[in-house]
């Protein structure tokens, strides 16, 4: 149906992509660690050698588990497997709550305690008014 | 009512700012474009108008250059 | 092959739709504006900073839509060697490029007061970030490359390349842990927005996609002038 030389370009494409497509999955592989950009609490427990690279942790924050004293925040990062404790100094943002999602970064005191030098919020993909939430919650 | 679509609860500055720059955007990117559209057209014109008698009914003849002509002519430049 | 669509006729319409187009845009961004940031309600958590969204996410599908539609033009372009394929893809370009910017930095502007910073190296981001990266390549090459049967090759090439891009974009938020949220719309089931959060959304993402269809038309219009241009030397 097509020409010799149509076919010789279709050929020369698939093999430009098959070969870039694998390469790119081999780097993302290898580079998985990077890649992802937190780690859950059950992942930090498996961790065989602690080093002092800053982390990152993300799950949930436990409910009842936020304390403040004077400037500190204490609070536990879940993902109903496994807990770890983090303390940390400075202002959270306005998303930080109780059964929220979070993200802190910072180091490992041991596979326990995480001293967290930055809090971020984590979001769902859940929108709707106030209103709507409020009657979800009255059901 | 105004005031708290201004300040939405201290995130005002926010929204604000964000769909400022899509707009503000919006206008940079269509005066370039435009721009570069009417330049374009003013520049077939010039070069038109240099043709002798015979190569302006040669092109005048071909569909594709009578649709550019008529575009040129309609836009008024 | 696609040598039965004649340019002249192509020309005919693609010339006198900009106006039509502008007028719609005009409406329907007007009419998006007042639903995005005075009649939609605000979220239960995230309070007026989900109006962001309507800005950010519409950017953020045209601009990988448009790419998109280069990558497979490119296809066409270099197998079937067909020009128009080419002057569309070159055409599309920089409105896609603009919606990319808007769509890192709107990005930006929305982190900071939820998540609480303004960039984090995740893997939505840093792709979307690549992205940005082809399309700049992508009009650069168009730009510097004088040969015009060089810069179609070259810059099919990179389009084709950035096509790997796309499908990591996509699912970067299901593959990997990311800062970045999981996507609201998704094809085969309920959306996870409120509809009344739904309509703003629609209507920007309408006016969005008219406003890169006038740009297109216009670059289109001028890329083909040009060509004409330079065919009346030939006379």
């Amino acid at each position: 149906m097509y020409g010799k030389k149509v076919k010789l370009r279709i050929l020369f494409l698939s093999s430009v992509i098959l070969i870039s497509v694998l390469t790119i999955f081999l780097i993302l592989k290898s580079l998985e660690e990077n890649v992802v950009y937190f780690k859950s609490p059950t992942e930090i427990k498996s961790i065989t050698e602690l080093d002092d690279k800053k982390i990152r942790v993300g799950g949930v924050v436990k409910e009842g588990s936020i304390l403040t004293s004077s400037k500190k925040i204490n609070f536990i990062i879940t993902d109903y497997k496994n807990e770890i404790n983090v303390s940390f100094i400075g202002a959270v943002p306005n998303l930080f709550a109780e059964g929220k999602g979070v993200v802190a970064e910072g180091f490992l005191k041991d596979r326990n305690f995480l001293t967290a030098e930055k809090i971020l919020a984590k979001h769902d993909e859940n929108y709707m008014p106030p209103e709507v939430k409020k009657a979800l919650e009255d059901n | 009512m105004m005031q708290e679509i201004l300040l939405m609860e201290g995130y005002g500055s926010y929204v604000w700012s964000a769909f400022s720059f899509t707009l503000i955007s919006f206008v940079i990117l269509y005066a370039i474009v435009k721009f570069q559209y009417v330049k374009e057209k003013k520049r077939f014109n010039a070069k038109f108008q240099k043709l002798t008698y015979n190569e302006k009914e040669l092109a005048k003849g071909q569909p594709t250059y009578r649709e550019v002509l008529s575009n040129i002519a309609s836009s008024k430049i | 092959m696609f040598s039965f669509i004649d340019s002249s006729k192509i020309f005919s319409i693609t010339s006198k739709a900009p106006k039509y187009v502008f007028f719609i845009f005009i409406i329907v961004l007007f009419i998006g504006l007042i639903e995005a940031l005075v009649l939609s309600p605000k979220d239960y958590i995230q309070s007026h900073s989900v109006r962001i969204m309507y800005v950010h996410v519409p950017s953020a599908w045209i601009s990988v839509g448009i790419f998109s539609i280069i990558g497979i033009l490119s296809f066409g372009s270099i197998i079937f060697k067909n020009k128009n394929f080419s002057i569309i893809s070159k055409s599309l370009a920089p409105s896609g490029l603009v919606f990319n910017i808007i769509a890192l930095v709107t990005g930006s502007i929305w982190g900071k007061p939820t998540w609480g910073t303004w960039w984090a190296w995740d893997s939505r981001i840093t792709s979307m970030a690549i992205l940005c990266l082809f399309y700049l390549i992508y009009v650069l090459a168009w730009r510097i490359i004088e040969d015009k049967n060089r810069a179609n090759q070259v810059t099919s090439l990179i389009a084709i390349l950035g096509l790997i891009n796309i499908p990591i974009i996509k699912f970067s938020v299901e593959w990997w842990s990311t800062l970045h949220q999981p996507s609201s719309i998704k094809l085969l089931e309920d959306s996870t927005i409120h509809s009344s959060m739904l309509i703003p959304l629609i209507l920007m993402t309408a006016a969005f996609a008219l406003f890169s269809l006038l740009i297109f038309l216009m670059k289109y219009n001028t890329e083909m002038i040009k060509i004409k241009n330079k065919g009346l030397d030939r006379l």
